[in-house]
């Protein structure tokens, strides 16, 4: 199934602040939902994502199973920004869930030891790469946008994806 | 008690500076600052913040969401910080450099009442001042309940 009413981004900020609050308005999202194990089962790290959403949304701190359960009863006037913390999270979410989107938006994966910058603020090891093939080939796009202004259209990424060498 | 500015780029440390100007140089000795470089990580920017702070430091942050502020809340629900207030401004930093407040909570209210009082908003040439606001509605009526 296609579903229209989920927009992933990958954001490995996960709700912060004003960067969420400007996607949250663009998307038109009327609940947040950050997808991470790591997150949803540590109360201190959760208790600081829903403090930091934007006013008039609600939000869940799920883990990825938690997320493939919890989207089978999403209603159709719902509308809802996912927020992942690397490419191989939305894989697994989207392996496990069945569910179908025409695209992926990659935000902001910082510098670690072993990543390669892509753009200007993502970076990606060996493992992302390989997710990030797996989607394309599954027919997912692509997109890399930080700020929904800046830079004012999003950069498809298959290319640079495709031709890259990692690892 | 301890200052550290945590700020996107070099705000933080323009700020005491700035400060510095009004307070005199000895706030140089007193308040730190700790920058968040382009592209850095939250994990990378909380481990620098964290070498700069002690129990009994409070924490001034440019932006509520940020990744400066982000850092500091950890810190403080691990107890490595004292308190942390956000969306700093001169006001209310020159407020927590000379309240001589006892406690840091009361040097936290201090400061946050200072700055919120230093933001003001004035439109056209006869200087009328926009006065309602939500955050001064709020502000309001939970002064009058204190």
């Amino acid at each position: 199934m296609q579903q229209k009413n989920i927009f992933i981004r990958i954001d490995d900020r996960f709700i912060h602040g004003q960067v969420t609050a400007a996607w949250t308005k663009k998307v038109g999202a009327t609940s947040i939902w950050v997808v991470n194990d790591k997150i949803a089962g540590n109360p201190a790290l959760k208790q600081l994502q829903i403090m930091l959403a934007p006013p008039g949304v609600s939000v869940a701190v799920l883990k990825i199973e938690e997320a493939v359960e919890k989207i089978k009863n999403l209603k159709n006037n719902e509308k809802v920004l996912m927020l992942f913390e690397n490419p191989v999270d939305v894989l697994a979410f989207l392996e496990k869930s069945g569910v179908k989107v025409d695209s992926v938006q990659l935000g902001q994966m910082g510098y670690r030891a072993g990543r390669v910058k892509i753009e200007k603020t993502f970076d990606i090891g060996p493992e992302d790469h390989k997710a990030l093939l797996k989607l394309l080939d599954m027919g997912v796009k692509l997109y890399y946008q930080q700020l929904p202004d800046f830079p004012p259209k999003p950069v498809d990424m298959e290319q640079k994806i495709r031709s890259l060498r990692l690892g | 008690m301890k200052l550290v500015l945590a700020s996107h780029g070099g705000l933080g440390c323009e700020m005491i500076r700035a400060v510095a100007m009004i307070l005199g140089v000895s706030v140089l000795e007193k308040a730190k600052c700790v920058e968040l470089l382009e592209g850095e990580s939250l994990e990378n920017y909380y481990e620098k913040l964290s070498k700069s702070v002690d129990g009994e430091t409070i924490v001034l942050c440019d932006l509520f969401g940020g990744t400066p502020s982000r850092a500091a809340l950890m810190l403080l629900q691990e107890g490595k910080v004292k308190a942390v207030l956000t969306g700093f401004n001169m006001a209310m930093v020159i407020d927590l450099l000379s309240n001589g407040a006892s406690s840091a909570e009361d040097a936290a209210k201090s400061a946050r009442d200072a700055g919120l009082q230093g933001i003001r908003a004035f439109i056209g040439p006869s200087l009328s001042e926009v006065t309602e606001s939500p955050g001064e509605s709020f502000y309001r009526k939970n002064k009058e309940q204190i």
